[in-house]
């Protein structure tokens, strides 16, 4: 872009011949780019010109993405039990079984993903994410290590539980089942983890072992004639959150949904996020090529693209109003002040 | 400043932890207690209070950057090489090349303040070598420059005119120099003084040979015809009579000659009632704007029995015990009377080649100098004169002080300083003198009063000082906390170069004791020129750049953690796992900026043309606390656009851990290699090399981590790279956080531009081929083109377009100077009307 490629010194007088490579004399032709008003407001313009289109295609992207919230934890308390939701969640007698009615708003390609989403549950806690045996999920071999499990790592009588650790001993327990006019729409659970989790993190070997035995019973159990492998729901758990607020895969509708169909959800609301006051929902959601549903993307190219042009024209403007002659040694401060001080 | 900064960083360390371990322990109580899931035992041991400060204190630990000492540690290696490499400064003459043997101080090199030089030797070659002589109000040598190859004086020679003859007869007999016949028949010559020596070789050279001297008789071959003369007595030099002389007698026809030779002032007044000094005068003040060394020859025949009374005073005097120097004095006096002057020899001791060119450079520069000699004052005044030491504008001045008592010395030392606080014009043109006797009475009891003047004057010219004085002027200096840097050549140095921040000693001829004692060692005096502003400077620009690169690049990460852990709890969680933690801090943010060795802001040509440059190494414009306070918040800013953006753009979903470390690990790539392309001045093919390097490395490395099952990211990488969402987030991130830099430093660039991007400006958009000539003559014709106007308009643009190289001494009101010629004028008027101004001073005193 209009960069001066210069010798970085003039070799105006001819030298004696140079033993030592140029490099060692500090001598290596140099590219030296000037920020000329040129160069700054074509970049601007640029960046503007590239990112305003960038912005408007994840916009639109994110635009097409469709998708239902239903935030449940509030609604699926009964109306006696809302004092006190801990306790009815806790309750091991209660009805926990809600069933809500979801209208689908525009017609959603499938296949639909199913999210759960937490909100105010700190996966990322350090307490929390360190809580895991990587080495006892991947074998069977390695069963008895438990290093960091604690105080998940063995149950009051020494043994080792499998999965041990804090975050699978809270896996997600909440149950969904979907029905539209009273017919069942089928809910895919395969394939909800990542396949190199199921490959290579998760053995196939590995049987859950004294799993939620303990007094104290966290979330969901296992079905202990399973494989780790298997057991997609504790995969994707075991992959940690990064952020307090977020979303895991349920399961897929590998159908269309319609426009105004009604959804009969019918909700296992287990649970416990009452305790810390934590969120749930229910996603269903499209997905485009960017991802889900996520403005953020395409505004922030769009705010940074039009700011950019702006200050184009704000730099083009200034020098119009303020012409700077580059370079001008008049500007030196020693030949504006005779002293050569400051 | 570095020292002081990590100390500063140190404590924001601690606070950080602090605050945030207080933090973590009230939301643990609070909030963590309600997530079950975490289980947090209901009361811990006491301890468990310290669990998270200590978590945040390992996070932040990486925030003082270790890699910061190796990093420097290597690339000061590096200069230190470039120094020892410099083909520049490899003296052909002694086939020496310079060399630094401290590979630490580099940076030192280009904020110096102050230069504590010697003269002989450093300054001038210490070969001292008879030029030029003025005979009876002839001059001799004024075409060619060298009397000994004057024509008319060989004439006159061989012609045996009776003047000439005795003024060789003086140069060669009025001296304590020895011959030495070799076995092969030469003579050499050895000499206590460098002077006479010049003298006696080049009475020689005019076929005047002294061939031998035994005990009182000499002989003399003039033209083939050999003369003896009977020595009768030695009245010899010293710094108070400022002249010797010699008492001999003619063995050819019995006369007995009083021979002398001395200082002009301690010869001129002892001329008879009737001469005519003004020639003689002339000529001294002639020679001496020349910056030769005079003396003045004299004679007088002695009635034998002047001669015999005053013998006998003479050999009373010298058995006398007291004050035995003061009474042969006084009876030395009685005889050098009505002498007649024969004429003035005048000896150079050649510059060094440049010297006054670098001085003037490194004045420019803003370095003050002092000139620390053992010499006499007369010579230190007049070298100086000659090297531009003094400054050469009408109202420089050189204020002495001397005296014999305390009383004397602090009288003349108060009135300097009075003279130096009132001046009105800018008192640091003024300098002042100082010699030996009186610097070690101010030393002792005035130290106070003589380090305000130190610290008011630009130059200070110290004579007739010991070693051990010429460490103790630099070690005032350092106590007024400037950088000094003392160069010298000999032994007597070797202790004033120790006591200097930076020592550079000069491989000369008075052998390599003081390079060995110094940090840098370099052939010629003119070298030091290129050593502080190319090398000095060039190190310390990139050293400034350096370190405060590795503590924004740790601050960046730093925060990102800090960030996160408002994210997790407060609990302490680190976002990156430690592999990318290291490999960020030691690798991929190491390598790119390391190729800042390479940077050069500015062409070594215009450095050297614009040595004023240089102030802003001297005021640490480029390391300070305000320039770290920019980075602290651009590292700050930055951590503020990966985190956000990040977070926004793998949010619900997307917020896998893993992934998201990497997605904010990947923009502090981006950003900090950008960041370096932006503040890196010059790229060279190693430069690319790094920077887009590193940038295929962090990929490369990332890609192959991912493929191991067992490690924490396997396949993330991978996965990250097959999304759009990664690709478009990691521009949004360098976007956001380079345009406002860019936006800001071309702002500042255009409009508040400081002198160093004045200068880049000039340099490159002139070309290649840009110089100061080529500019001058365009202001040149520019110039032209103005005067064709009204006269006042052309001195409004006089006044603005000055010279980039002018002296910059006139005010703009002076008289209408043309910018050509001025800038290239070799100071002669000036010089002239400073000397004038020297000998006023001198009478004065």
């Amino acid at each position: 872009m209009g960069d001066s490629t210069s010798p970085s010194d003039g070799p105006a007088e001819p030298r004696r011949k140079s033993k030592k490579p140029k490099c060692l004399q500090q001598e290596l032709p140099a590219c030296k780019p000037l920020l000329t008003p040129m160069i700054v407001v074509t970049t601007f313009a640029l960046i503007g010109i590239i990112f305003i289109p960038i912005g408007l295609a994840s916009l639109s992207a994110s635009e097409q993405v469709v998708e239902i919230v239903y935030q449940y934890d509030v609604d699926c308390i009964p109306e006696q039990s809302q004092n006190d939701k801990v306790a009815f969640i806790q309750s091991s007698v209660t009805n926990k079984t809600c069933t809500r009615t979801l209208t689908v708003p525009r017609h959603m390609d499938g296949p639909v993903h199913i999210y759960y989403e937490l909100d105010n549950f700190y996966q990322n806690h350090r307490r929390y994410v360190k809580s895991r045996s990587d080495k006892q999920l991947r074998s069977k071999a390695s069963e008895k290590v438990t290093t960091n499990c604690a105080p998940e790592a063995t149950t009051s009588d020494g043994s080792v539980i499998v999965p041990c650790g804090l975050i699978a001993w809270s896996l997600f327990n909440d149950t969904y089942s979907f029905a539209i006019d009273s017919k069942t729409i089928e809910v895919n659970k395969k394939n909800i983890a990542w396949q190199s989790d199921k490959e290579h993190k998760f053995g196939n070997d590995v049987y859950p072992k004294n799993f939620q035995m303990g007094g104290l019973i966290g979330g969901a159990k296992l079905n202990a004639n399973i494989p780790l492998s298997e057991q997609e729901d504790l995969i994707v758990w075991m992959r940690t959150a990064a952020l307090p607020k977020f979303r895991k895969l349920y399961g897929r509708i590998e159908t269309d949904l319609d426009a105004n169909e009604q959804i009969t959800v019918t909700i296992q609301n287990n649970y416990n996020t009452y305790s810390f006051e934590g969120k749930k929902k229910l996603v269903l959601s499209t997905t485009s090529w960017i991802g889900g549903k996520n403005d953020f993307l395409g505004t922030a190219y769009l705010t940074v693209g039009s700011l950019c042009l702006f200050l184009a024209m704000a730099f083009i403007v200034l020098y119009l109003l303020k012409p700077r002659t580059l370079g001008d040694p008049s500007y030196l401060s020693w030949n504006r002040n005779p002293d050569g001080h400051y | 400043m570095i020292d002081k900064l990590t100390g500063a960083i140190f404590l924001f360390q601690v606070v950080v932890v602090i605050v945030l371990g207080f933090a973590g322990n009230i939301w643990k109580d609070t909030e963590a207690r309600k997530q079950w899931y975490v289980k947090y035992p209901e009361d811990g041991p006491w301890y468990e209070l310290l669990v998270i400060p200590l978590r945040f204190e390992l996070l932040c630990s990486i925030m003082i950057p270790i890699s910061i000492k190796v990093s420097l540690d290597l690339v000061k290696g590096i200069y230190a090489k470039f120094i020892d490499w410099d083909e520049e400064m490899y003296d052909h003459d002694t086939r020496t090349p310079s060399h630094a043997a401290n590979t630490a101080i580099s940076e030192d090199l280009g904020q110096v303040e102050y230069i504590l030089t010697d003269k002989t030797g450093t300054l001038t070659e210490n070969k001292m070598i008879f030029r030029r002589c003025c005979i009876n109000g002839v001059f001799y040598g004024n075409e060619s420059g060298d009397a000994l190859k004057d024509v008319e004086l060989l004439n006159a020679v061989a012609d045996n005119v009776a003047d000439v003859i005795r003024f060789l007869t003086i140069m060669t007999v009025c001296n304590t120099v020895i011959p030495i016949r070799s076995k092969s028949g030469t003579i050499s010559y050895k000499a206590q003084s460098q002077d006479e020596d010049a003298l006696v070789n080049a009475a020689a050279r005019l076929h005047m040979v002294l061939i031998s001297k035994n005990g009182s008789s000499l002989e003399i071959n003039l033209n083939g015809s050999l003369i003896q003369y009977e020595i009768l007595d030695i009245l010899e030099f010293t710094s108070d009579r400022k002249r010797m002389s010699v008492v001999v007698k003619d063995c050819q026809d019995g006369k007995i000659l009083l021979l002398s030779k001395g200082a002009d002032e301690a010869i001129l007044p002892c001329a008879y009632a009737g001469q005519q000094i003004r020639p003689f005068v002339d000529a001294v003040e002639q020679y001496a704007q020349l910056g030769l060394r005079t003396l003045c020859l004299g004679w007088r025949e002695l009635k034998d029995d002047e001669y015999n009374e005053w013998s006998y005073a003479f050999k009373q005097a010298r058995s006398t015990l007291v004050d035995r120097e003061w009474k042969l004095a006084e009876v030395c006096q009685i005889l050098e009377h009505d002498l007649e002057i024969v004429g003035v020899t005048a000896i150079e001791d050649r510059l060094q080649d440049g010297v006054p060119e670098t001085i003037e450079t490194l004045r420019q520069a803003g370095i003050n100098f002092w000139m620390l000699t053992g010499d006499k004052q007369n010579t230190a005044i007049q070298i100086a004169l000659l090297c531009n030491f003094i400054s050469s504008e009408p109202k420089g001045q050189l204020l002495f002080i001397n005296g014999k008592t305390e009383d004397e010395v602090l009288r003349s030392l108060e009135r300097v300083l009075l003279t130096m606080r009132i001046t009105s014009s800018d008192p640091k043109d003024l300098a002042f003198v100082v010699d030996g006797w009186a610097l070690e009475i101010i030393l002792k009891q005035y130290r106070a009063v003589f380090t305000e003047l130190a610290i008011l004057s630009r130059t200070a010219i110290c004579c007739r000082v010991t070693p051990s004085q010429k460490a103790q002027l630099v070690e005032l200096l350092k106590s007024c906390d400037y950088r000094t840097l003392a160069i010298g050549d000999g032994g007597n140095d070797v202790r004033m170069i120790q006591q200097a921040d930076i020592g550079v000693g000069i491989s000369g001829r008075e052998g390599l004791q003081a390079a060995r004692a110094a940090d840098y060692s370099i052939g010629k005096f003119r070298f030091l020129k290129r050593l502080i502003l190319v090398h000095g400077r060039y190190s310390y620009n990139r050293t400034a750049f350096l370190s405060q690169y590795s503590f924004y690049k740790s601050l960046l990460i730093c925060f990102i953690q800090i960030f996160f852990s408002f994210f997790s709890g407060v609990s302490g969680t680190s976002l990156f796992n430690s592999i990318s933690l290291m490999a960020y801090n030691v690798f991929y943010t190491s390598i790119p900026v390391l190729t800042v060795v390479l940077d050069k802001d500015l062409s070594e040509k215009t450095v050297m043309q614009n040595p004023q440059i240089l102030l802003y190494c001297q005021a640490g414009r480029l390391l300070n606390p305000s320039t770290f306070a920019g980075w602290f918040g651009r590292s700050l800013y930055h951590a503020l656009v990966v985190f956000l953006i990040t977070v926004h753009a793998y949010a619900d979903e997307k917020s896998e851990m893993e992934e998201l470390s990497m997605v904010a690990l990947s923009g502090c790539i981006w950003l900090q290699a950008f960041v370096v392309t932006i503040e890196m001045n010059s790229f060279t093919i190693l430069q690319h090399l790094a920077i887009w390097g590193n940038f295929a490395a962090f990929y490369f490395i990332n890609s192959v981590v991912s493929t191991i099952p067992s490690a924490g990211m396997y396949t993330i990488m991978f996965r990250l790279c097959r999304q759009p969402s990664y690709w478009i987030t990691v521009v949004l991130i360098v976007a956001v956080g380079m345009g406002p830099v860019l936006a800001l430093k071309y702002f500042r660039y255009t409009y508040r531009s400081s002198a160093i991007n004045i200068l880049q400006q000039a340099e490159r958009s002139h070309g290649p081929i840009f110089s100061m000539g080529g500019l001058e003559s365009q202001l040149k014709s520019l110039e032209k083109d103005v005067a064709s106007l009204s006269t006042s308009q052309s001195k409004f643009r006089n006044s603005v377009y000055e010279p980039l190289l002018s002296s910059a001494s006139d005010p703009p009101t002076s008289t209408r100077r043309s910018i050509g010629p001025a800038t290239f004028d070799f100071l002669q008027p000036a010089q002239s009307r400073l000397s004038s101004s020297y000998s006023r001073n001198c009478k004065d005193n």
